[in-house]
């Protein structure tokens, strides 16, 4: 049976009228992989093995006619950046090359308690520091429109998998964009949830008062899906709030687009955008439009400063969240330094990638005395001013839709030695990480070279639940998300 | 030249609670085998997150107020960046910018010591060092890694070693009265870095010299040997360099108990930059007016207070009031016995008699099986009727002392152990009157003497005694033979 | 804040050595200019203006948080020791810390 055209939702069906077994989904699944994943190399571990032993274990549930988790039937890829015990999780790093956790992350955790399978680790920048996965400490992981490009990052890997049908959705991570700008640059819907909606437990630590975990899917309906067992209060993890998660997948077409106002920001639509882009993107609001949507034009005036903003703090906190990396406890580590000193700058000069210490270094600079106040207290105040342009902004529309990337995707290689370039392809993303809110990025369109391109809803904090109706009922009248790469 | 010592002490007490500052592993780590309690939060694992432990935090916010510090109205946690292998994470929490608790003040002796602030933090693993095959090692355990912390910082108010061994000695008996660590320094729930460095006043001129820590005492006459050496190397170093205090000559010096000495450690400024900043996993901590109330409440009456409560109500001395008070079981058995009540217009002549046999009898006792003063082997009720007794002249203070420790240890009313021992004293003047007669009759000789040299009573007196098988009330039977040989 | 505060390769060394990271002589030829443009592209932030604005330093609004004092499971020695490259009788290992 051909499995590639279906969602999660038809699966399940099949798999509950008896019609399939989750060892033959699984099959599927990794027979794809096997055949598909070479060409696009999404994945850094492919999870044969217990695929299978998690298949065998629902149809022996279904055999003895158990109670089925939610997810059961359902193929799932991971970031590798998401603690699975038992399971090497590098972060795409060589410093944690080999290294088996012996615990797992809560939401992970989370899914499998829910009979979801796992076909495997994918490929990100090393600690998802990077927009492209050519960071990654194993190898560039490509477009599934076309190969000669990158899939956009960090969790490129987990976008190309959802793209290239290996697997029903995708956990990612976004600290700065990196779920919603790989959607756009690979044509899937991914969401960033709200700061602290999803828990961070057990997710190598980028930024810690940025990292928002989230998935990658083909539509909104699996998003929602995933997102309500996710969501929700984890006593490991502070930052997690106390807020009642909504049954998404229930309200998908509570939110009523008739006299919905829709922001659209001048700071995302001027600059460096791509024509292409910038019409597909405005297409959009106008489906909105002419379901009864108004578009209001508003401001977002310190867009310019969210980079900057991004690109120090982030750093400030890479810095310590990746000082654990000395290889005692766990990761690579070098024989024979003479000593203590030489022991951990060798351990991490030789297993940190350069990526990884090009932010260790900004951020040790920007904390280091004498800077302190210059950058990150500077950068924390110009946060708040940031945050309060969304609270603002929300008083007067529902939503706000904007671009992901000023650009599709770009040739592999061609911002690899500049940096700053790299960073400043972030523009449209980093805000609403700087702020907090939830942003859904969708597909809505290609360019002339069928590349994909994609924009974003955001909301303010903690209503997921109007993004995603809003991007479902935006499905329903669009089938941009219906489509495949050829591979 | 004049010389003043300006010490500053940083004292770090290990908290008592189940669980660690930041994860619920065991905070037990003394005596346990390595690696045992550890899980991903304290092993600093990647993705790991803490969450603070609320008993710690009150308990710090309880020893603030103790010390009589305010509370910040919002505080939180700091990383504080450094690399060590006993730090998990590479980086400490603790809090910088606001500390739980700020500007106190403790007694000791007549003096203030002001104190600047309490702050919660956790503890590092532990390293132990070995050869093997001629090549050097480290082994670390990360059991003691997140165990919660809270470092009091004083100001620079301490003058002398002495001054430092008691404002020591003050904060342990504080603790230990909260009930939230051993503060025991030779195990390490308590520790000690001193700051030190001298008002040099000469020829009109004032100096200041360079700042040192002091680091790895572990016992109290530590402290106070480190700091009398650093007093008397800083006066030598002075006289020799003239070297005075600035921002950057403060420096590191370990303690070297064998030798005595402090040595230099590392040249603080330039190495140390620790890029505190705001610890994102943790949310900022308020605790509203009401619950500070509530564990201002929950601190018990404090030694000062007993103390205090001890000299103005029972009229103890200076002497007695503080050896009770400092010990809480010691001080809180002795007033299940004193209360205000007993005994009304004597109630200060039981608190001293009480007061006596504690530190007396029953210290001596507790010294020599080295136990704890046991509130199930005091009864209030038998140290009133022994009270009485002396009162009324049956049992001797000598006889209550002798028997009060039987008393303790059989759990028998101390007068009915006197009357088994034969202690009580006959002080009914018809009985002695007759005694005193026999005597007299049986003694002809001694009455003479008597007679001639009223000092010679000595002798009847104790016929008397003998014949009333040492029961009698010795200052009885002497005025008693007195009035019947004066022959009024 | 400003150009003036130019990376010096002296200053890229003391970074380098406060983050424990080894550095070779191209990393530092490398480095050196992209750190370079990335802060002199952080002046940006010179123009906002920040009087009276209160640092966010987490965006969500919660406080105490926090967990009960009660002890839960730990992992065993073994587990604990199972990421580790060298461990010795239940320790881990690492070079010498002090010089004897």
């Amino acid at each position: 049976m051909d499995l590639q055209n279906l969602s999660f939702k038809q699966t399940r069906h099949l798999l509950l009228d008896k019609q399939i077994t989750a060892v033959e989904i699984a099959n599927y699944f990794l027979a794809r992989t096997k055949e598909i994943d070479p060409k696009i190399k999404a994945f850094i571990t492919i999870t044969e093995k217990e695929i299978i032993d998690q298949a065998q274990r629902i149809d022996e549930k279904i055999k003895k006619g158990e109670k089925l988790g939610k997810l059961a039937g359902a193929v799932m890829a991971v970031k590798d950046i998401f603690l699975t015990k038992g399971i090497q999780t590098t972060s795409s790093s060589q410093v944690l090359n080999g290294y088996i956790p012996q615990y797992s992350s809560s939401i992970y955790q989370k899914l499998i308690d829910e009979d979801v399978m796992i076909i495997g680790k994918t490929n990100t920048d090393p600690f998802a520091f990077g927009a492209s996965t050519e960071n990654s400490g194993y190898f560039t992981t490509k477009n599934p429109w076309n190969i000669e490009m990158v899939p956009g990052g960090s969790s490129g890997g987990s976008a190309a998998a959802v793209a290239a049908d290996l697997c029903h959705f995708a956990l990612g991570t976004d600290t700065g964009g990196s779920i919603r700008q790989p959607s756009s640059l690979c044509g899937v819907s991914g969401i960033k949830t709200t700061y602290g909606r999803n828990s961070r437990y057990g997710i190598t630590a980028m930024a810690s008062s940025f990292d928002c975990p989230g998935v990658f899917a083909r539509d909104v309906e699996d998003i929602a899906l995933v997102t309500e067992i996710t969501a929700g209060l984890d006593p490991h993890d502070a930052t997690t709030c106390d807020i009642e998660v909504p049954k998404y997948t229930e309200n998908l077409k509570k939110i009523n687009i008739k006299g919905l106002k829709i922001g659209l920001p001048k700071e995302y639509f001027t600059g460096s955008i791509d024509p292409e882009v910038k019409e597909k993107v405005l297409n959009a609001a106008k489906e909105f439009e002419k379901q009864g949507a108004i578009l209001v034009d508003i401001s977002l005036p310190s867009t310019d400063l969210g980079i900057a903003v991004y690109y120090i703090l982030i750093p400030s906190e890479i810095s310590a969240n990746m000082a654990r990396y000395d290889g005692i406890r766990f990761g690579q580590s070098v024989d024979g330094a003479p000593d203590i000193v030489s022991y951990y700058m060798q351990t991490r000069g030789k297993y940190m990638e350069p990526e990884v210490k090009r932010r260790i270094l900004i951020g040790t600079y920007a904390l280091s005395s004498g800077y302190y106040d210059a950058y990150y207290t500077k950068a924390a105040k110009v946060r708040t001013l940031i945050k309060n342009e969304f609270v603002e902004a929300f008083k007067n529309v529902d939503v706000i839709l904007a671009p992901c990337s000023p650009t599709p995707a770009w040739k592999i290689g061609a911002k690899v030695n500049d940096p700053l370039q790299m960073y400043l392809a972030d523009v449209y993303t980093v805000c609403i990480n700087v702020a907090g809110v939830p942003g859904l990025a969708l597909p809505c369109g290609f360019n002339n070279q069928n590349l994909p391109i994609g924009f974003q809803l955001i909301g303010n904090f903690f209503e997921e639940e109007k993004l995603f109706s809003l991007g479902h009922q935006f499905q329903q009248f669009t089938d941009y998300h219906q489509k495949r790469p050829q591979l | 030249m004049k010389i003043t010592p300006i010490i500053g002490l940083e004292v770090h007490v290990e908290l008592k609670t189940k669980s660690k500052m930041f994860c619920n592993c065991s905070a037990e780590h003394f005596h346990v085998e390595p690696n045992t309690h550890t899980c991903p939060v304290c092993l600093g694992l990647p993705g790991a997150l803490p969450v603070p432990n609320i008993t710690a935090c009150e308990w710090c916010v309880k020893l603030g107020l103790a010390l009589g510090c305010t509370p910040n109205e919002t505080s939180f946690f700091e990383r504080k960046n450094y690399f060590y292998p006993d730090l998990a994470k590479g980086y400490q929490l603790t809090q910088y910018e606001k500390p739980f608790v700020i500007n106190g003040k403790v007694k000791v002796g007549d003096q203030e010591v002001r104190i600047n602030r309490a702050h919660m933090e956790e503890d590092t693993g532990k390293s132990v060092h070995i050869s093997e095959y001629g090549q050097d090692l480290t082994l670390i355990d990360y059991n003691r890694c997140g165990v919660p912390l809270v470092e009091i910082v004083s100001e620079p108010d301490i003058t002398s070693a002495t001054m430092a061994k008691d404002y020591l000695l003050k904060m342990q008996q504080i603790i230990r009265y909260l009930g939230i660590s051993d503060a025991d320094i030779e195990k390490g729930s308590m520790r000690c870095e001193p700051t030190v460095n001298l008002k040099i006043e000469d020829n009109g001129e004032v100096f200041y010299t360079p700042l040192a820590e002091i680091k790895n005492v572990a016992s109290l006459t530590g402290v106070q040997n480190a700091i009398e050496f650093e007093i008397k190397r800083q006066t030598e170093e002075f006289e020799k360099t003239r070297e005075v205090k600035n921002s950057k000559n403060k420096t590191t010096r370990g303690w070297n108990a064998e030798k005595a000495q402090t040595f230099l450690q590392r040249e603080k400024e330039g190495s140390a930059d620790y890029r505190y900043f705001p610890e994102p996993d943790i949310p900022h901590m308020e605790f509203t007016p009401a619950q500070i109330e509530e564990i201002r409440i929950s601190i018990p009456e404090l030694p000062d207070q007993k103390i205090e409560k001890y000299k103005s109500v029972y009229s103890l001395n200076d002497y007695d009031s503080s050896v009770i008070a400092t010990d809480q079981n010691f001080a809180d058995i002795y007033e299940t016995v004193v209360t205000p009540q007993n005994r009304n217009d004597k109630i200060k002549e039981f608190a001293k008699f009480v007061a006596n046999l504690f530190l007396g009898a029953i210290k001596t006792h507790l010294n020599e099986t080295g136990e704890e003063l046991n509130q199930s082997k005091i009864n209030p009720e038998y140290f009133l009727n022994l009270f009485d007794s002396v009162q009324k002249s049956e049992i001797s203070s000598s006889a209550a002392k002798q028997v009060i420790v039987e008393s303790y240890q059989t759990g028998t009313n101390p007068v009915e152990i006197a009357k088994d021992k034969g202690l009580i004293q006959v002080s009914d003047t018809g009985a002695l009157e007759k005694m005193a007669q026999e005597v007299i009759t049986a003694n002809p000789k001694a009455v003479e003497d008597y007679k001639k040299n009223p000092m010679s009573i000595g002798f009847l007196i104790g016929q008397l005694m003998r014949l009333s098988k040492g029961s009698a009330n010795p200052q009885m039977a002497k005025e008693i033979l007195e009035k019947i040989l004066n022959g009024n | 804040m400003s150009a003036s505060n130019k990376i010096t390769p002296e200053e890229l060394d003391h970074i380098a050595k406060l983050a424990r990271i080894d550095l070779t002589d191209d990393e530092k030829k490398t480095y050196l200019p992209q750190l370079e443009s990335v802060l002199e592209y952080l002046d940006i932030l010179n123009k906002a203006d920040t009087t009276n604005i209160k640092p966010t330093f987490r965006v969500n609004e919660q406080k105490n948080v926090f967990h009960q004092d009660e002890v839960k499971e730990s992992f065993s020695q073994k587990d604990a020791l199972s990421t580790a490259t060298k461990t010795k009788d239940g320790y881990f290992e690492v070079v010498a810390t002090i010089k004897k």
